[in-house]
């Protein structure tokens, strides 16, 4: 009940943040924007309009998470608001997961909004969606959360422009963590490969997320790998949480 | 005060904006670079993919149109195309998907920088990601039509493409048409023949040799097939009548004994023509796959099941009804299920 108060709380504040129109307006801009470039192709604008505007939805999300994250707790602590909530009877752990849940609300809204923006553009468009745009809208939320559980574990420990470094710095190698196994065959046998191979389980693979040239090309895709990959984000995203709240249960506020 | 606004501040925008107008020109002439020059630094296709945040596909977009205006300038100018093949293998390596890409990549390839063997290449990777698109054997069987007609093989391996490209089963009817005409024109059988027969003796993988082994039973029943209907015909023009069955050649000393199929079926009559069970089977099972394939399209598309199938090729998810292979024969379909079913064959 308290992290839900919490939540709510955390949920109403965040709408209030100009921010997030600014990025909202800039997405919006980007998917009907998409239809221009589609002008110089050869007949691929549908595809073109889908892969922009999922794009779209996951960077602007990536940003709303980043930009709303990393302040979540610190801007508390800066004005010093929670102690008005820490003097209540509510753990610590409490305060994090109904902080994290009240974003993870906000980026179930902006999602489906910006989802269902383009889904119509498409359609008016001409085109036709399947069921994998709905499955990679889903994975690009799972990997929002898994993104959003860091940035509120940055925003307990650290400043929000270092916390935002570091969650755009995990997102940009996160997309590219198979370079820790791709390795030169001068690599074989050696300390080192074993180091970047235990690197490469160690930082979220988030190319798991991504099937969005499967949903602009039309080509199906397993329901059984959308479930796993939204299970390694919801297993990811736990520990992150239990890291979060124990590093703020030690910190003196 | 409102005098100043008026004037002075959209005059003052107007002038401003034609410098900056004028500095940027000045700017781009003396950066200007042809596209050889910006794609000198187009990194490794491997390395571009390690590092575009997720966005592989969106930087595909972003090159294809790049490589859509460098097949243009090139073509207006001298004709040398010298990165169009990294261009496509990039564009493809970052999204394996992109049909197009490898559709007219391998055209602008073939028949602008005529480089067909490059042509085929793409295509055939364009195949291994994308099973289902007729599009690209459909393309390798133009290459070898058009750009490599000197070829002696050609015309085969043209033929082999196109059988492929019906073997998707989302060809439109052109191809398939197409596709029998060149069969006819060179022989395909015999191509296809040499084929199995090459791998029923050299495959190491023993599911595959099982296959060729069946696919050579299949010819030589389409030939009994063919030699039967003539065997008909005689019979036709002996007795002025069509026999009644098999047996009446027999009876009618046109044949020793009725043939025995391989595979377990058996021959039967139909009008002039013979078939057999184990073919008209085959095709049974494709057409049922290319009709359930049309069904559900419309049905993800709308979220009901078509009224009937010629309501599904009016909103253009299946191309045609193909008809029975029996004779005498229809699809069953449930409108309430959108289950296709087959009316019972003589061998089903």
């Amino acid at each position: 009940m308290r992290v839900l108060a919490v939540a709510r709380n955390t949920f109403r504040e965040a709408v209030r943040d100009k921010v997030l129109y600014v990025l909202l307006l800039f997405a919006a801009a980007a998917i009907f924007g998409s239809k221009a470039l589609g002008w110089i192709s050869i007949g691929q604008d549908i595809k073109i309009v889908k892969d922009l505007s999922l794009a779209a939805v996951s960077v602007f999300g990536v940003l709303i998470a980043i930009f709303v994250g990393t302040n979540l707790v610190y801007k508390e602590i800066d004005k010093r608001t929670i102690y008005t909530i820490l003097c209540r009877p509510m753990h610590r752990w409490e305060f994090i997961l109904g902080k994290y849940l009240g974003l993870a609300a906000l980026l179930a809204l902006v999602t489906a909004v910006m989802a269902a923006v383009a889904a119509v553009y498409v359609v008016v468009l001409g085109g036709s969606l399947d069921v994998t745009f709905f499955q990679a809208v889903l994975l690009i939320y799972g990997q929002l959360l898994l993104i959003t559980a860091l940035a509120v574990l940055l925003s307990a420990v650290t400043s929000p422009i270092l916390g935002a470094i570091i969650v755009f710095s995990t997102y940009v190698v996160g997309h590219a963590t198979s370079i820790f196994t791709e390795l030169p065959p001068q690599f074989d046998g050696t300390f080192s490969k074993r180091v970047l191979e235990a690197v490469y389980y160690i930082i979220p693979n988030l190319s798991n997320f991504d099937i969005r040239a499967e949903a602009a090309n039309g080509v199906p895709v397993a329901p059984g790998y959308v479930l796993w990959a939204m299970a390694y984000g919801a297993v990811y995203t736990a520990v992150l949480l239990i890291i979060a709240s124990l590093a703020f249960q030690d910190k003196d506020v | 005060m409102i005098a100043r606004w008026l004037v002075i501040a959209p005059l003052t925008l107007a002038i401003g904006l034609a410098c900056c107008v004028v500095a940027q020109k000045q700017l781009d002439a003396s950066r200007e670079t042809g596209f050889d020059e910006e794609l000198l630094y187009l990194p490794n296709e491997k390395l571009l993919k390690h590092f575009t945040g997720g966005l592989d596909s969106v930087v595909a977009d972003l090159l294809w149109l790049q490589c859509i205006q460098y097949t243009a300038e090139e073509f207006k100018g001298d004709h040398k195309y010298v990165w169009l093949n990294h261009m496509t293998d990039t564009i493809t390596r970052l999204d394996p998907y992109f049909v197009d890409v490898y559709r007219y990549g391998g055209v602008f390839l073939a028949a602008l920088k005529a480089d067909s063997d490059a042509s085929v290449n793409l295509l055939k990777r364009g195949m291994l990601h994308n099973p289902r698109a007729w599009e690209l054997p459909y393309e390798i069987a133009m290459v070898y039509l058009l750009n490599r007609k000197d070829s002696p093989d050609s015309p085969a391996q043209a033929a082999r493409f196109l059988h492929l490209a019906v073997a998707t089963e989302t060809a439109p009817q052109f191809v398939v048409d197409l596709a029998a005409n060149i069969a006819r024109q060179h022989d395909l059988d015999a191509f296809e023949r040499a084929l199995w027969e090459d791998m029923a003796r050299n495959s190491d993988e023993n599911m595959l040799r099982e296959l060729a082994q069946r696919k050579l039973h299949e010819l030589a029943i389409a030939d009994v097939c063919g030699q039967l209907s003539k065997a008909v015909e005689l019979y036709e023009n002996r007795h002025s009548r069509l026999p009644e069955s098999l047996d009446d050649l027999v009876s009618g000393g046109i044949l020793e004994r009725a043939p025995d199929d391989p595979l377990g079926g058996r021959y039967f009559l139909s009008g002039r023509e013979v078939l057999n069970t184990t073919l008209q089977n085959e095709k049974l099972g494709r057409r049922l796959n290319r009709i359930r394939g049309g069904v559900n399209r419309y049905q993800k598309r709308t979220g009901a099941w078509p009224p009937s199938l010629e309501a599904a090729v009016e909103e253009g998810d299946l191309e045609f009804v193909p008809p029975h292979p029996y004779p005498g024969q229809a699809w069953r379909y449930d409108p309430a299920t959108g289950e296709v079913e087959s009316g019972a064959g003589p061998g089903t």
